[in-house]
């Protein structure tokens, strides 16, 4: 009796361990390369670091600057939170559906799949420009596609009003690749579900909402947990399309992390631009934890919540 | 004993092969970094460089191409990393600044204070920082007008009579205008939409930002609004959307409006008359003086750019790439600017046979009096950020030019106000 506890207690250590193993690869790059320089820009937070010459303890005149000192800060707060709000949602939808579609089984839908899953394979500045023609007010592919119907296309990326959609436009690419995790997550529905939700007389959209959308929850949960901190932190494409990187026109594409990457490598204000970063922090850990309080009341686990 | 002397000769043979290595003296090498790397730019100056590392064995100076638009990080990351080139050419309106946030070398105790009169003056006064020296100036740029010789003759104007108040220029353009049957403008006069800016404009008419020491903003003074509201006028008279929906349809060097003859006026750098002998060698146009208000040209009239040679902080030979920096602003800024058309910092690049010949070069020096080259403020680099924000309220009418400039007066002064307290601790 006591030999069989003894040896149960040998095998948790030993899983224990191998759990420990496994995460390891990711817990030593995290403290050799990523925990040092986070310790680090937190400090800096507090200072009026430049890099070069001076890092002198300034209390919190950074986060008071940021925060009543500062209109741009809010202009970028606004337009990364206004993004994130539109790119989100849609990049869940465009990827569920074309996981949908991928799903059904008609000849050559392999192809299918690997037609849509090549925008993942291109990313980058090379897709930024690509964006830069789809979105040329003249000639652009997506006016284009507007003036078969009768529409003059907006100005996208040249007019303050039509800029960030062209943006949440383009994260649409994004959201092709992501159809990979849901088409996963819908071949793991036995087809039990939809022949005993066929006999109760269930079909089509009604059986998409009540089958399909529980059984896949966690995987959207997922991509909403890392979309909305993704979309926060979206910077690349403002700074390769706007005019020099500066998030015009009129300030409607500098996004937070554009404008905490001026301060920082233009103005060689580090101090506040380390501010920035972790408020940024704190507002993607407040979402995180509103989320993973609410996804009881819609995420549903197979075999009940842990 | 065998032994021995086998061990002898060993030892010997080694001393005698090592001998080069440990008595020939090592050749210092000098990395010197810039932003220069295209087929037009690259093999003038690596012929500069050839010429100095053939005439110094003991001094060889290695190129490094960084891209324009990283060189500012990757300087600032290898000076804080303690291992930066020994040379960088680097922008000239912000050695200053670089200079009081202790990146760059003073050059001051290597003697650089006497070579003062070798440069022009008004760049000379950019290298300064609390009366010490960071740099030497190597070339400048000015904005000149450039017109398209055969399209005021289609229209009955005077190829050799430019514009030059701001009345004629607009009085010009209104004639250059050409719309097809439908209505769409097929030539667009001019637009101060297009080239030159708002910072441009302003200077030329006189006006200004900053204070004279560049750190006070007077961002919406009455000059300043006034500018705007002729901008305002004049782009409302062809609409802002087709302004940007025609400018759109354009994109690269090749690709120019003016090169097109889409647009008989454009405002840019004396170096465009390489582009335009590049791809239209055969384009019919005239270079004239940015046209001002009242016709009379000024020493802001126009403003220039440009670079300067520095010796980043910590790096390994500053004696040597002091020496180098020195050949590199005089002698090789004259073979620099002889291939490229900028106008260079040294005078006595000025008297030199090839330059004097050219009447591209002739013109830039012609207008070189009206040109300014001003430092950037050095509490807000980033105000350019706040006024490009104002004029875009102002021409998409989201705001009269006096509310968008009082509102970037305002933010301008905060910014400033708080980098004054972080520069004072």
């Amino acid at each position: 009796m006591a030999d069989a506890r003894a040896g149960r207690r040998v095998l948790a250590r030993r899983q224990i361990l191998a759990g420990y193993m496994f995460v390891a690869p990711w817990v030593l790059g995290f403290l050799f390369f990523t925990a040092g320089p986070m310790i680090f820009s937190f400090i800096a937070s507090f200072t009026n670091y430049d890099v070069t010459s001076r890092f002198d303890l300034i209390g919190l005149a950074n986060f008071r600057n940021m925060l009543f000192n500062d209109s741009r800060f809010w202009t970028a707060l606004y337009n990364t939170a206004f993004y994130t709000l539109f790119a989100v949602p849609l990049g869940i939808i465009v990827g569920l559906t074309l996981a949908v579609l991928q799903n059904v089984r008609v000849p050559g839908v392999r192809y299918f799949r690997t037609i849509f899953y090549l925008p993942a394979v291109l990313t980058g500045v090379p897709v930024y420009m690509l964006w830069l023609w789809i979105l040329n007010p003249q000639g652009g592919l997506v006016n284009a596609a507007l003036g078969l119907f009768g529409i003059t296309g907006p100005a996208w990326l040249a007019d303050a009003n039509w800029a960030k959609p062209g943006y949440i436009l383009m994260s649409s690419w994004g959201a092709c690749a992501g159809s990979l995790m849901y088409l996963a997550a819908l071949k793991g529905i036995p087809s039990q579900m939809y022949e005993v939700a066929e006999l109760d007389g269930a079909r089509g959209l009604r059986r998409f909402f009540a089958i399909t959308v529980p059984l896949i929850s966690p995987v959207i949960f997922f991509r909403l947990v890392t979309g909305i901190s993704g979309s926060l932190q979206m910077f690349a494409p403002a700074l390769v399309m706007s005019e020099s990187g500066a998030g015009g026109p009129s300030d409607s594409t500098l996004f937070y992390g554009l404008y905490l990457w001026r301060r920082a490598f233009v103005e060689l204000n580090m101090g506040y631009a380390s501010a920035m970063a972790w408020f940024l922090l704190g507002l993607v850990l407040v979402l995180t934890v509103i989320q993973l309080k609410l996804q009881h009341r819609w995420v549903f686990y197979e075999g009940g919540e842990k | 004993m065998l032994k021995r002397i086998c061990l002898f000769l060993v030892l010997s043979m080694l001393v005698v092969a090592a001998a080069p290595i440990i008595f020939a003296k090592e050749p210092v090498v000098l990395d010197l970094w810039s932003h220069w790397g295209s087929e037009q730019r690259r093999p003038t100056i690596n012929k500069i460089v050839a010429t100095w590392n053939e005439a110094h064995p003991d001094v060889q100076v290695k190129y490094t191409f960084v891209p324009f638009d990283q060189k500012d990080q990757k300087y600032l990351a290898s000076v804080a990393a303690g291992n930066p080139c020994d040379v960088i050419v680097t922008d000239i309106r912000t050695v200053a600044i670089r200079a009081a946030h202790k990146q760059n070398t003073d050059l001051t105790k290597y003697g650089a204070a006497k070579m003062r009169s070798a440069y022009a003056e008004n760049l000379w006064n950019t290298v300064l920082y609390k009366g010490r020296v960071y740099a030497l100036p190597f070339v400048t740029d000015t904005r000149v007008l450039f017109y398209d010789k055969d399209a005021f003759k289609e229209v009955g104007l005077d190829p050799e009579k430019p514009p030059a108040t701001w009345k004629e220029f607009e009085e010009y353009a209104a004639k250059l205008d050409k719309k097809d049957a439908d209505g769409k403008y097929v030539r667009i006069g001019f637009s101060p939409r297009f080239s030159f800016g708002y910072d441009g404009w302003v200077p030329n008419a006189g006006g200004s930002f900053w204070d004279r020491k560049f750190e006070r903003p007077q961002i919406n003074s009455k000059k300043n609004i006034e500018v705007l509201q002729w901008m305002k006028n004049w782009v409302d008279k062809y609409g802002l959307s087709t302004l940007d929906t025609f400018k759109a349809a354009f994109g690269g060097q090749m690709n120019s409006p003016f090169i097109a003859g889409k647009t008989p006026f454009h405002i840019d750098v004396i170096t465009y008359a390489a582009t335009i002998k590049k791809y239209k060698p055969d384009m019919n146009y005239g270079m004239a003086f940015i046209p001002t208000p009242n016709g009379k040209q000024h020493k802001s009239a126009t403003w220039g750019g440009g670079f300067v040679v520095e010796v980043p902080r910590g790096a390994k030979h500053p004696k040597e790439a002091y020496e180098f920096a020195k050949y590199f602003t005089t002698e090789g800024a004259t073979v620099w600017c002889r291939e490229q058309y900028d106008i260079p910092a040294y005078l006595a690049a000025y008297r030199d046979a090839q330059l004097e010949s050219d009447p591209v070069f002739v013109f830039a020096e012609k207008v070189m009096p009206y040109t300014a080259v001003t430092p950037a403020p050095f509490y807000a680099q980033t105000y350019g950020d706040y006024i490009n924000k104002a004029v875009d309220d102002v021409l998409a009418g989201r705001a009269t030019p006096k509310e968008a400039l009082d509102r970037a007066q305002e933010s301008v002064l905060k910014l400033v106000a708080q980098n004054k307290a972080n520069e004072g601790r």
